[in-house]
């Protein structure tokens, strides 16, 4: 087996290990350097073209304000043209045609049906009281409202003949959907 | 560089006693001293002698070879310790504001951009934007205007055959839709007591409802009035005109909502080209204007049949003839001379 005898003297070694130490640290040092250099320098480029984008954009704003300025008085207008509209669309979304329910209504009475009197509840009701020649003309009277679209449960509250008149007094509660008597 | 360094390090481990000896013995001496030898604790020397002098200025050399031999990554460091602090550091930290300023800014041209175009386009259709205007102004009015509206009513009653025997009204507030779409308004509610047919009733009931000043009828009932007249209705109306005064202002940064060409914006100013228009300066003086008092107000359109289930159909109609067509007749008097 071949023995090498490294003849290089202690302090040359020392030497040596220095050199390489400055260097390595010289490479490290230079190497951190082009790093953060580089870094910053994207970051700065980076801030630096946004600021000009914004300033640019601040210029561009600026012209646009000044141009809408001009245009005030259209503005105006439109502005109040435009609330207005929507309170009325909603109003009109919601307006109950209540000339459609009485043609149904209408449509609904049988010929021996008398409608005596009629009005309207907050809970999408309505009463209807009169008189019919007979509890089949009430029935019948019934019938024909659930035929009709608005109208979506009829409920009898009362009915009595009478004998000397020789007719049924009814009492009848008509609920009612206010979805079909919108526009 | 490293030949200062050399004899520096060669001085510093020369034993006391061989101080004064050459340094090429010196030299030969530490050569040949073998690497793991035991280093002897330097001798104290006193501050101010000649030795202690020389031993500072050793130490000296050796921390300036140190810094010139390390100058250049001491630089770099620094350098980017500085490029770091300076540079790096502030730009990082200011680039999500500056993005935010930035999105915030791009949007707010956008806006701008749009609006401008929008306003442009309103400015070539300004005649029909103000036709527009003029159309949603009559139905929808600014004021409360109460005579004119008293006098539409009337008249539409009149042309549809009611002959009307109680015209009353009140002010108030309402609001329709729900959520986003909530719109409030003022309104003027107007009690009306009318006599006729069904098919008048009906008449009116359309005439009112295609009736620009805008009128909604809120509650109605009707009851037979007069059997011998071939079943003359006794009608009460609760009606409500709404009204609201807009008066807005050129707000430069926020967009204009209104689109003349939307087909839903289209489709409402078609339907109030078709409502009938009542001018509602005109006026008929001979309609006084009587307010409804609160209760009377409230009760006008709660006053119906609900009634218990065991009433018989006399006692409601008797009920509401009494309510209604007797107390009717005085009034209209007082309000049709």
């Amino acid at each position: 087996m071949v023995e090498t005898i490294n003849l290089i003297p202690q302090e040359e070694r020392v030497q040596q290990t220095k050199t390489k130490v400055v260097k390595l640290s010289t490479y490290l040092a230079i190497g951190i350097l082009v790093i953060v250099a580089g870094v910053g320098g994207y970051f700065f480029y980076k801030a630096q073209t946004i600021k000009e984008q914004v300033k640019s954009l601040d210029g561009s704003v600026s012209a646009l304000r000044a141009d809408i300025n001009k245009l005030s008085d259209i503005e105006i207008n439109a502005r109040n043209l435009y609330t207005k509209s929507t309170v009325l669309g909603s109003i009109f979304e919601s307006k109950v045609f209540y000339s459609q329910l009485l043609k149904e209504l209408e449509a609904s009475i049988p010929d021996t049906v008398k409608i005596n009197s009629f009005s309207l509840s907050n809970d999408l009701t309505m009463s209807i009281s009169g008189e019919a020649s007979t509890y089949n003309a009430v029935q019948d009277f019934s019938n024909r409202l659930l035929e009709r679209e608005p109208f979506i449960e009829v409920e009898l509250n009362s009915v009595g003949l009478e004998s000397h008149q020789d007719k049924v007094n009814f009492f009848i509660v008509v609920s009612y959907s206010e979805e079909m008597l919108y526009d | 560089m490293t030949n200062g360094q050399e004899k520096a390090q060669a001085e510093a481990q020369q034993p006391v006693p061989q101080e004064t000896a050459p340094k090429q013995s010196t030299s030969k001496q530490s050569a040949q001293t073998p690497p793991k030898a035991p280093i002897k604790a330097p001798p104290i020397v006193a501050p101010g002698t000649k030795k202690a002098k020389k031993d500072m200025s050793v130490n000296m050399i050796m921390f300036k070879e140190a810094i010139i031999n390390y100058i250049v990554p001491i630089v770099c460091l620094a350098s980017s310790i500085l490029i770091g602090v300076l540079v790096l550091m502030p730009s990082y930290n200011s680039i999500p504001q500056l993005s935010a300023d930035l999105d915030e800014k791009t949007m707010l041209e956008i806006t701008l951009r749009n609006k401008l175009s929008n306003m442009n386009r309103l400015l070539d259709f300004k005649g029909i934007v103000e036709e527009n205007s003029e159309l949603v102004n009559k139905v929808l009015v600014s004021e409360e205007l109460v005579p004119g509206l008293l006098t539409q009513i009337d008249k539409l009653a009149r042309q549809s055959g009611l002959s009307v025997n109680r015209l009353n009204y009140g002010l108030g507030s309402s609001s329709s839709g729900d959520g986003k779409n909530k719109a409030e308004y003022n309104t003027v509610t107007v009690n009306l007591g009318t006599t006729g047919s069904f098919a008048q009733l009906k008449t009116f009931m359309e005439s009112v409802e295609n009736a620009a000043r805008l009128v909604i009828v809120d509650n109605f009932r009707y009851s037979i009035s007069n059997r011998d007249e071939g079943n003359e209705i006794a009608v009460n109306f609760v009606l409500i005109s709404p009204y609201l005064y807009v008066e807005s202002s050129a707000v430069t940064d926020g967009p204009i909502d209104l689109d003349i060409a939307d087909e839903d914006f289209q489709i409402l100013i078609n339907k109030i080209k078709g409502m009938k228009y009542y001018n509602p300066y005109e006026i008929d003086t001979s309609i006084p204007l009587i307010e409804a008092s609160e209760e009377e107000e409230s009760e006008e359109g709660e006053e119906v049949l609900e009634g218990t289930p065991a009433e018989t159909t006399e006692e409601i109609i008797e009920e509401t003839l009494e309510g209604e067509t007797g107390d009717e007749t005085d009034e209209t008097e007082s309000i049709f001379p």
